[in-house]
């Protein structure tokens, strides 16, 4: 339930350009630091309806099957055309990471053990573009047909193991715990399970019309509910999306077309695009080296900005960046040692270097669109204050650890911001008797090798870039014991602590602000005492549009609103 | 009067290094149906000479004076155009090299048939039976089938064959065989040779003849001209040449030769090497190497005159030497090898 | 001939063995899981064992050869990305044409200018025009062709307006979505890709073309045919220039594999989805099927147009059509 940096990699690829994750490209706000970050600036814009935006994309996309799209622009374009059972309003945050009920008439009620979700959707209070109703069916077909082995979405891993029944479905008859009774849409759990209302709200629970095809390569062709839909797709090659006559919901949807002529453009080229209004957005083409230049020009604070034509938007990203520290082999197994390591370092020195407000940083686990994270506390500097972290060095010589101490980091390869990171590591752990070996990987290959347990890594340069806003998704995933997997795991600091992997499986079933609290008091303990991270930044997006498009609204779960824009 | 007259030529050669001075003053005549024969050692302005009188050098570094008299018109001086049209066509040339004179991608045909329409206007048909006829005087045998084989389809003797037959196809009154034997083994060699002192016989051209080697001359010319760094050392009848040498570098040429040479004889091939024509040396060019070389030699150049007695004689030699001491060791040394020779 | 023609394909089927085994061996030995990445990141273990086992994975590495083999000769299949899982015959089929339009279309170009500025320089070497050219040259081919293409993009595209710069635009008309299309629209979409490759080709091209030229023009064969009395024009065009033009040709079939190289630069700058864009894009997110597809059917079309120019210049070099 969660994408690694590297699926924005994918998306941002180029010629030695910023890989994501590991080394950087975004930032948040956090620490009350935000104030820097926009979080929409033409928010309050009054935009008139119609109009066409000319876009293209660097990477393009992979699918826009909502069953298999999985790409951040992907999601963006299921965001503006699908219709889910709950959904986050085109709201900044924090209103915008509140779900709500959109197709379905209220949340759903759950049974007192949790284990009964009860969705009630009025049928045809939303339409397709063809004009055929949503009802509790949709739902139904679209869970089955992620569900289904044959489809092979992602979703099977998010869901399977929690829907009665639905592990090692074989694709036929119905489900025991998806049911549909009438008006209502009813999941019959194993488990409770705290996260089930975000993957519901996930663009993999899209409405999808009844008997869309079973199609592991994804439908090139599909009708959507939301305020838009696709009404052209060449995969590869160019998708057009259009306003949803039939659509009736409190959803904004002013622009009549979005085309996507292109999906190789070269990030240079279309900015310089961009810039002369050839082209109205790439959604991928700002990269790093022109984010300070374009915001001076284009950005907040900018001549142009002032005169209400703001082109250059950075937004927050529900992303951290983090230094996991091994616990499972010797080298960094004294907590003492990870506590100094966290008081060594300089997060503020490690973010300059991503690039011109890259990233926000930050000591915490969770990031600030995360409920839990205003919970969890601020604990470590986000300058080095070497005398604190001497101080507990000298602890854990006091408790027998030995200087010096080797330790082996991988980071991402052929990445500038991240091989000055490293040089910044190694100079803040030498004062500390810590010698640092760095190891540098091709992006897919280092976390692959992160991920095999036992591997000599002591430290892994990691970042992490979630589906949803929930701490689940950062805190169970990424520190949990469960996560600890023979290969292909996820918990690289092999954190395995039988309390707070109770604490977190606790957590996990509960909802609301109780969540929340729980996972906040978890992430500042965890940080606290046993310190597995040195969490250090927050990433942000940039966004340029030329300057005939307004009304950009950042929405936290899934960035920059293609439904709320607006033609100037 | 003589069918080419060359006086006082020189040819320049502008290069990164210098100027060279690649053919230095040198006069002779070609008598109509007459072979005159050029000899020297290599690089000193032989085919300088040749292609000079062509007129194929580039203009873009060559700097040419003198004249050269051919039928009324001095080669040196007329119309490019005019040029052309004597080239190929009164004054023919065959190269040293036959192995890479013929263009690889057309067939000897195509090149023979070119060679007739270049100068006349004829049509294919005639221009081919012309040159099958020619290709058949050169004794390739099958030669209307050979018409349409490639070069790299015939031996180098063959090709040798195909080149006189293309010079010797529009009839000229001058032939220039520049070295035409030197990449041939012996026994094509003189085979050419014979063709060619048999064509000459049937068809009455001149032949200017350059060659280092004095065998092919003994067989052939009329007259010969022996160069040495560019200039002309020695000039006369066969006769003169063999029988009656008057210089140094002569008698050192014909040392050379094997016919000549017997074990134990004086005559030895010369030493050391011909000297470099960016900066020639002073007074006889010769002088480094003449075992004769006394104090004139080093500052004054010798003019290239007649040899006394003989007045009838075009029998000429640039040489400071006593004309009595040239004539006695002349004598000596030729003596010593044919009486060794008669044993 | 026939025996000549024989062994180029003989030799080209060997080729293709060798570079199919070359590309498979490189690209799967790398320590990425293949599996994994098409499970995606949240996969079970179970899920990664059942895509191995689709993909082949599971089996020793001739099997798995011998299966791609098998796809490739048997059903003409490259398989499918493993990121959007579109068959890899279909991104070729799409990309083809477009680095075909690179490659030849900046190929006509640069002969269009190196021949005749190679030829000037060879006949005039040292004159001013032929300085020009060599400094030209040397400025062509010290300059990298996406420093060439940002160059001409911000001038002539940005600045001066006078040329698009981004996409590429169906020849046959636009597809929903696209704003360009037809003929027109693919020229001057092309125009600027043209030139960057141009660029850096002609270059090598007029240099290679004057020195060929300049060393057939000393050929004793040309001696001749001055010697005959050929009138110069006749001398360069039927004697030199056709003899000058065989290494040319050579050249131009070995450098087609290195324009592909080229293309790679001038597509990724003009954001011309070809073969070299989805070969680069692909290494970054290890979607190897596209990575071996693209490299293979890049291989297979150099081995093909290496047999063409062998047998053009069998064509036109009877030493080799006789031999
Ligand atoms: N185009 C040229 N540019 C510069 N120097 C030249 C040129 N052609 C000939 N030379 C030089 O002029 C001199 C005479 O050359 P030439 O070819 O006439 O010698 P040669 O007597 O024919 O010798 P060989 O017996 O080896 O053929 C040589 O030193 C040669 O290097
Ligand atoms: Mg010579």
């Amino acid at each position: 339930m969660r994408r690694p940096g590297m699926w924005i990699a994918l998306g941002a690829v180029t010629l030695g350009v910023v890989l994501l994750g590991a080394s950087g490209c975004g930032s948040s706000s956090s620490n009350g630091n935000a104030s820097n970050v926009s979080t929409g600036a033409s928010v309050n814009e009054v935009g008139k309806p119609g109009g066409t935006i000319k876009a293209a994309w660097h990477g393009g996309i992979d699918f826009i099957d909502p069953a298999l799209a999985y790409y951040q622009e992907s999601w963006q374009i299921e965001y503006a055309t699908c219709v889910n059972l709950l959904g986050y309003p085109d709201k900044p945050a924090p209103a915008g990471y509140q779900l709500q009920p959109e197709a379905a008439s209220a949340m759903p009620t759950i049974s007192s053990d949790g284990l009964t979700v009860t969705f009630t959707v009025p049928p045809g209070k939303y339409k397709f573009n063809t004009g055929e109703p949503v009802t509790a069916q949709t739902f139904a077909d679209s869970l089955m047909r992620d569900l289904n082995p044959k489809q092979v979405s992602p979703f099977v891993s998010f869901v399977a193991s929690s829907i009665e029944g639905a592990d090692g479905w074989n694709g036929k008859g119905t489900i025991p715990g998806v049911q549909v009774n009438g008006d209502q849409f009813i999941l019959h759990l194993t488990k409770p399970n705290g996260t089930i209302e975000a993957e519901m709200a996930t663009p993999f629970m899209c409405a999808i019309p009844h008997n869309l095809p079973i199609s592991p390569k994804g439908v090139t062709s599909i009708a959507g509910a939301g305020p838009y839909y696709i009404a052209s797709y060449t995969p590869n090659q160019s998708l057009v999306v259009k306003k949803n006559p039939n659509y009736t919901g409190p959803r904004p949807h002013l622009i009549d077309e979005l085309d996507f002529g292109q999906f190789a453009i070269d990030q240079n080229q279309g900015i310089l695009e961009t810039k002369n209004g050839q082209l109205d957005w790439c959604p991928d083409c700002v990269t790093a080296a022109q984010s300070l230049p374009l915001s001076q020009q284009y950005g907040d604070g900018s001549p142009a900005a002032a005169a209400g034509k703001q082109q250059m938007f950075i937004s927050p990203e529900i992303e951290v960046n983090y230094y996991a520290m091994n616990t499972a082999n010797p080298a960094l197994s004294n907590p003492l040692v990870r506590q100094a390591v966290n008081y060594a370092i300089d997060r503020t020195g490690a973010t300059k270097q991503l690039g011109y407000k890259a990233g926000i940083p930050t000591d915490k686990y969770l990031p600030p669109q995360v409920p839990g994270a205003s919970i969890e506390k601020a604990v470590y500097p986000l300058t080095p204050d070497l005398s604190k972290a001497q101080a507990l060095m000298s602890q854990a010589k006091a408790a027998g650890v030995k200087t010096p101490i080797n330790v082996l980091v991988y980071s991402t390869q052929g990445v500038q911001s991240a091989t000055n990171r490293m040089a910044l590591l190694t100079q803040e752990l030498k004062p500390l008797g810590i010698n640092v070996t760095v190891k540098y990987y091709q992006r897919a290959v280092q976390f692959q090798e992160e991920g095999v347990k036992g591997t000599p890594m002591d430290i892994a340069d990691e970042g992490w870039l979630a589906d949803f806003p929930d701490p689940y998704d950062f805190l169970n995933i990424l520190l949990s014991g469960h996560s600890i997997l023979p290969k292909n795991g996820d918990n690289f600091s092999y954190f395995d602590n039988k309390s707070y992997n109770d604490q977190m499986d606790a957590a996990a079933t509960k909802v609301g602000s109780e969540r929340a609290q729980t996972y906040g008091d978890i992430a500042t303990s965890m940080k606290t005492d046993q310190a597995p991270w040195a969490a250090w930044s927050n990433q942000t997006n940039y966004d340029f549009f030329s300057s005939k498009i307004g009304c950009q609204l950042w929405e936290p779960s899934y960035g920059m609103d293609i439904a709320a824009l607006c033609v100037r | 009067m003589p069918l080419l007259d060359v006086k006082d030529l020189k040819t320049y050669f502008r290069t990164d290094d210098g100027i060279v001075h690649a053919v230095d003053g040198v006069s002779f005549s070609v008598e109509k149906g007459k072979t005159l024969a050029i000899v020297g050692e290599s690089g000193c302005g032989k085919s300088v000479t040749c292609m000079t009188i062509m007129g194929l050098n580039a203009k873009r570094n060559t700097i040419t004076e003198g004249q050269a008299i051919f039928k009324d018109r001095d080669l040196l001086k007329i119309d490019p155009d005019e040029l052309r049209k004597i080239r190929g066509n009164e004054i023919s040339m065959i190269f040293q090299d036959p192995m890479t004179s013929l263009n690889p991608v057309y067939t000897i045909g195509a090149q023979l048939r070119e060679a007739v329409q270049l100068h006349e206007n004829v049509s294919k048909q005639v221009a081919n039976s012309r040159s099958v006829e020619m290709l058949k005087a050169v004794a390739i045998p099958r030669a209307e089938t050979r018409m349409d084989d490639y070069p790299h389809q015939f031996s180098g003797g063959m090709r040798q064959r195909v080149m006189i037959a293309m010079a010797l196809v529009n009839n000229p009154d001058l032939l220039i065989a520049d070295e035409p034997t030197t990449a041939l083994d012996v026994t094509t060699q003189a085979q050419i040779l014979k063709l060619m002192n048999q064509l000459q016989r049937d068809f009455g051209s001149a032949i200017i003849l350059v060659t280092h080697d004095l065998g092919v001359v003994a067989e052939t010319a009329d007259d010969v001209m022996v160069m040495y760094a560019a200039k002309a050392v020695e000039k006369g009848g066969y006769e003169d040449i063999f029988y009656r040498p008057e210089h140094p570098y002569t008698w050192g040429l014909l040392g050379s030769l094997p016919r000549l040479v017997a074990e134990g004889a004086d005559l030895k091939p010369i030493p050391g090497t011909p000297p470099s024509l960016l900066q020639p040396p002073s007074g006889c060019r010769f002088h480094l190497r003449c075992t004769y070389a006394f104090s004139p030699c080093v500052p004054d150049v010798p003019e290239l005159l007649p040899v006394g007695g003989e007045s009838a004689s075009d029998h000429a030699v640039a040489c400071h030497l006593e004309p009595e001491f040239r004539r006695r060791e002349s004598h000596d040394l030729l003596h010593e090898v044919m009486a060794e020779q008669q044993v | 001939m026939v025996r000549y023609v024989i062994r180029r394909l003989l030799w080209a089927v060997v080729l293709f063995i060798a570079v199919t085994l070359l590309t498979f061996i490189m690209f799967y030995v790398i320590p990425v899981n293949p599996a994994a990445m098409v499970a995606g990141k949240a996969a079970t273990p179970a899920m990664i064992k059942q895509v191995t086992h689709d993909l082949y994975l599971d089996r020793p590495l001739y099997v798995q050869y011998g299966h791609f083999m098998k796809e490739l000769v048997w059903n003409h299949s490259l398989g499918y990305s493993y990121g959007n899982r579109q068959s890899v015959n279909s991104i070729i089929e799409k990309a083809a044409p477009v680095t075909a339009a690179v490659v030849f279309g900046g190929a006509i170009l640069w002969l269009l200018v190196a021949i005749p500025v190679g030829i000037y320089s060879a006949l005039r070497p040292r004159s001013k025009g032929d300085r020009v050219a060599m400094v030209g040259v040397l400025a062509g081919i010290s300059a990298h062709p996406v420093w060439v293409g940002y160059m001409l993009s911000l001038i002539v595209g940005y600045k001066l307006n006078l040329l698009p710069i981004q996409g590429y635009c169906n020849l046959r008309g636009a597809s929903a979505g696209q704003s360009c299309g037809g003929p027109y629209d693919w020229f001057m979409h092309m125009l600027l890709p043209w030139i960057t490759f141009a660029i850096l080709y002609s270059a090598f091209y007029v240099r290679m073309i004057r020195s060929s030229v300049m060393e057939t023009l000393n050929e004793d064969y040309v001696r001749t045919a001055r010697a005959k009395g050929a009138p110069e024009r006749t001398v360069i065009r039927r004697h030199a220039l056709r003899n000058a033009m065989l290494p040319v040709v050579t050249m131009l079939g070995m450098d087609i594999a290195l324009a592909l190289g080229g293309a790679v630069f001038v597509e990724i700058v003009f954001g011309l989805p070809g073969l070299g864009y989805w070969a680069i894009q692909s290494v970054f997110t290890f979607d190897l099927p596209i990575v071996i597809g693209t490299v293979i059917f890049a291989s297979i079309m150099v081995i093909i147009f290496n047999l063409l120019i062998d047998l053009l210049y069998a064509v036109i070099d009877p030493r080799i059509r006789l031999a």
